[in-house]
């Protein structure tokens, strides 16, 4: 890839993160039962070492959470190198910011996902879905 | 008068890393051992044989409002890629690091640290033929030269997205290392472990 293309794709990867981002957390705050929606089918998440993988079982989770309240300080994400993803146009983003569960304090957290772009059948464009999603409290330990 | 609407209030308690299998925690630990001893060494051109001729490397601090010098994380923080706070795509484009010279030629400058293996917590987020992706976290302190100067510990969790390398070894496509200032708790618990000595296992042990 060229340094010219390389700019294009990575400024692309920016406002596709930033837009998934504005997306994926109005989700989990708001509308939680259509957040799967987001998620591959066999998509995976490692939540604070709780592996959880495909729809239903990341369905049960997200429904065993309490309701949340996001605030994302920090933003970032690169296009993966296309050896590591045979071809199949990928994107990682890390966030990191606050999160208060109801009924718990407030907490610091990390979170990183990789989305990878697929055809879609009621769409021109290809969509995208989390094919891995990793979610840890900063202060998980203590 | 309200309703008796049950909303769980309870968070899935939390656990250590997670490997997913015992092969591919061997493969890690044994690439994050080799990996920072480098990292820490002083010199860390020996690190382009860890990365991806292609590979990409970027790197964030938490937005904050308090000035960045006093906080500690100054030198970070000049290079912070947080796009919430950067929206130049010059900008942007400028602290993406592309390419392994220019990904090594930038890990050099940063400054000299020493990392606590043993506060590590590994998650594997991605394992197929072809890609390996997993994100660590744990505490590191910098090695001030002068002696002057504090040493300050700080935290960081960091995602690699490697290829397959020979020798069952693995290369670095992608890079994202988050730092932070490390809380009063993970201070007291930084560097309790001895380090290891050359002689134990090639395979250090991670708590949890």
């Amino acid at each position: 890839m060229s340094s010219g293309d390389f700019r294009t794709h990575a400024d692309q990867c920016c406002r596709y993160a930033e837009e998934f981002v504005n997306i994926y957390y109005d989700c989990v705050d708001k509308k939680r039962r259509n957040l799967t929606r987001l998620y591959l089918d066999k998509a995976t998440l490692v939540w604070n070492g709780n592996a959880v993988s495909g729809q239903e079982a990341l369905a049960e989770f997200f429904e065993s959470l309490p309701s949340s309240e996001f605030q994302v300080q920090s933003l970032d994400c690169q296009p993966v190198n296309e050896q590591a993803t045979q071809g199949q146009t990928t994107l990682l983003v890390v966030t990191g910011g606050s999160v208060k569960f109801e009924g718990n304090k407030s907490r610091f957290f990390n979170q990183n996902f990789l989305l990878t772009a697929q055809a879609s059948p009621n769409n021109d464009q290809p969509v995208w879905k989390i094919a891995s999603d990793c979610f840890r409290f900063q202060d998980w330990i203590s | 008068i309200g309703f008796d609407v049950e909303t769980p209030t309870t968070i899935p308690p939390c656990k250590g890393s997670c490997f997913g299998s015992d092969d591919i925690k061997v493969l890690i630990l044994r690439f994050l051992q080799q990996y920072y001893s480098v990292y820490d060494s002083g010199n860390r051109q020996s690190l382009l044989d860890a990365y991806h001729d292609g590979a990409s490397f970027s790197l964030t601090t938490p937005y904050t409002t308090q000035n960045p010098s006093r906080s500690g994380l100054g030198e970070y923080h000049k290079d912070s890629r947080n796009l919430k706070r950067t929206k130049d795509s010059t900008m942007r484009f400028r602290l993406l690091k592309h390419t392994r010279l220019n990904v090594v030629a930038f890990l050099n400058e940063l400054p000299k640290t020493q990392h606590d293996i043993a506060s590590f917590t590994v998650d594997v987020n991605t394992y197929t033929n072809t890609l390996l992706s997993f994100t660590v976290s744990g505490v590191f302190k910098e090695v001030v030269a002068d002696g002057k100067s504090r040493e300050s510990t700080m935290a960081f969790s960091r995602v690699f997205i490697t290829v397959p390398a020979g020798n069952s070894g693995l290369c670095i496509v992608n890079d994202q290392l988050f730092i932070r200032m490390a809380t009063t708790e993970e201070i007291r618990r930084a560097f309790v472990a001895p380090a290891p000595t050359p002689s134990s296992s090639p395979v250090p042990t991670l708590t949890a």
